[in-house]
């Protein structure tokens, strides 16, 4: 009865690691960290759902390939990408040198300025001058993170998921939080008595979609099928949905 | 004469002014502009100003005057009562509110995602540790043998899986070892492990440890005139151990092996930092776009007493009955 089980066991273990090698060829598996609206997210039914998602979709349409979306955790992502659990990475992940040292990134597909979202009673803080001294709080590892960590005197409190780092806002128990702006203001919506507070003179970033730096076969195809949806109106159609121009 | 017919001018065009005037103060509408109030979802009364208009959403309030009012969404089951103050401006007006569902709705709802997370953290906790029984015998009866290296490395392998963190493994196996198995078969090429397989090897890995110790304590409980007794019958060391010492040794350790069972169904939560989708994984997820953490992690704590603490009774139960017996 034991050796059965353990028989048993051992095969069902077996049959998941090899579950990944049955795709077809045609497939792109995807990573994604799903807690970031309206980039990525997944909503009550279980379907992943986003800007990045809709994009990826049409990518992987115009490339004729199948479509395999992982989520995964932010701060693995890259290792995950190198490491070859998918084979790209789309995460509103922001195009820096730093991280084209590791890998490399499609053409850009959306722009975003980094934003602090403070309590909508808090008068005292008006620009990135203002944090000094302050808690701020941001999702590990990206570029507002990373801008916010570069002031001196301010005090970082760094989470593993964007929301976690509102809602230590939400809970008083920071001052500010560092973050993209259409993220920003899709949690300035869904949380009331928060408010936004653009930064002046700051660089805009870029988002791009990640492959691994040997894999210039696949980025090719990826920009051949973003320049296809530049041409056909359709990558604007996308954005002018998440962002209507106000 | 000229000095009256300017007067009658001049009163012509004042008279005239006024008239426009007034006119014009006629023709602006009354101040009425329309508001159209929707909800996700639908099906909320409409109250404006604290009167209900009998209005149900989504529906358009017309003749509204502009200026601010105060909107409020009531008596929709199961949600809560949702207020806005709007400042209606002429024309046409939209205003669209989610509401939050009530929390005991709110947590009726991820009940079902959660318990499949559950499932997930259940179906690996029974495997682990089964795995680790598996493994830990053969560790802990490699402990006790008279063979030094045998010995020394089930030594290695207890104390290393012993003296780290339980994440700190599972971030070495998962992000760790592709690159080092990449170079050792695979041309530098890193082989990825999928979450699912990393949970397990890592979870059994760490599971084998502590059984190992477990094991290693019952077969040193035994009375050593049970081996001596084994061995003068002609029996081997490995005969002894299997139809002898090991029976005995199992029996007696049934309830340290409930309690790490009932300690891997907790430890197992630590694999959501490699995405792995059990039930800690799968709140982090709702939280997310929720933003409701109280209610979401007292659920996932009640889920969690609602596994463990039958098991709790259960390993009780076992300690008193095999007490018993001895």
């Amino acid at each position: 009865m034991k050796k059965f089980l353990s028989l048993a066991l051992v095969l069902s273990i077996i049959v998941f690691m090899f579950s990944g090698c049955l795709q077809s060829k045609k497939t792109l598996n995807v990573g994604t960290d799903a807690t970031y609206e309206p980039f990525e997210s997944i909503d009550e039914s279980g379907n992943f759902v986003g800007f990045d998602m809709e994009l990826i979709k049409m990518v992987a349409a115009e490339m004729k390939m199948e479509l395999n979306l992982q989520n995964v955790n932010w701060d693995g992502i890259i290792p995950g990408l190198i490491n070859g659990n998918y084979d790209c990475l789309i995460s509103a992940m922001t195009i820096t040198e730093e991280r084209q040292k590791e890998i490399s990134f499609s053409d850009p597909y959306f722009s975003i300025k980094q934003v602090i979202v403070v309590k909508e009673e808090n008068d005292r803080i008006k620009t990135p001058a203002d944090l000094v001294g302050k808690t701020v709080t941001a999702q590990i590892g990206t570029t507002g993170d990373l801008y916010a960590s570069e002031i001196r005197g301010i005090k970082m409190k760094r989470f593993d998921t964007n929301p976690q780092a509102v809602q230590e806002l939400l809970n008083n128990n920071a001052d500010a939080v560092v973050m993209d702006d259409l993220v920003a203001s899709e949690a300035v919506s869904k949380n009331p008595g928060l408010k936004m507070i653009d930064i002046t003179d700051i660089e805009t970033e870029y988002y791009g979609i990640g492959v691994k730096k040997e894999d210039t076969e696949l980025l090719e195809k990826i920009n051949a099928a973003l320049e296809a949806l530049k041409n056909n109106g359709k990558l604007d159609e996308l954005t002018r949905k998440y962002k209507p121009a106000n | 004469m000229f000095i009256v017919k300017q007067y009658y001018c001049l009163k012509f065009v004042i008279l005239f002014l006024l008239l426009g005037t007034f006119s014009v103060f006629l023709s602006v509408p009354t101040q009425a502009a329309e508001l159209t109030v929707n909800s996700k979802p639908s099906g909320a009364e409409i109250w404006l100003d604290g009167v209900n208009t009998g209005h149900v959403t989504p529906s358009t309030l017309s003749e509204i005057t502009e200026g601010p009012h105060l909107i409020e969404l009531r008596n929709l089951r199961h949600y809560r009562n949702e207020k806005r103050n709007l400042a209606v401006k002429p024309g046409h007006n939209t205003l669209t509110i989610n509401i939050p569902e009530r929390s005991l709705y709110y947590m009726w709802l991820s009940l079902p995602a959660l318990l499949m997370g559950a499932l997930m953290t259940l179906f690996l906790t029974v495997v682990a540790v089964f795995n680790g029984i598996l493994i830990g015998t053969l560790a802990g009866v490699a402990r006790v043998i008279h063979n030094k290296i045998i010995n020394i490395c089930s030594g290695v392998y207890v104390d290393f899986i012993r003296g780290t963190p339980l994440l700190v493994q599972i971030f070495m196996i998962h992000f760790g070892s592709p690159p080092l198995l990449g170079m050792l078969f695979n041309n530098g090429q890193p082989i990825p492990l999928n979450p699912f397989l990393s949970a397990l090897l890592a979870l059994s890995i760490n599971s084998g440890a502590y059984v190992a110790e477990i094991i290693r304590a019952g077969i040193q409980s035994i009375d050593k005139g049970q081996m001596e007794a084994a061995r003068s019958l002609g029996m081997t060391y490995r005969q002894s151990m299997q139809h002898i010492i090991l029976p005995q040794a199992l029996k007696r350790v049934i309830p340290p092996l409930g309690n790490e069972f009932i300690a891997m169904l907790k430890d197992s939560s630590l694999v959501s930092v490699i995405g792995m989708e059990e039930i800690v994984r799968k709140a982090q997820v709702i939280v997310t776009r929720s933003y409701r953490p109280t209610e979401t992690w007292l659920e996932v704590g009640m889920i969690f007493l609602v596994m463990t603490i039958p098991f709790t009774r259960i390993v009780a139960r076992l300690e008193r009955r095999l007490k018993v017996n001895d």
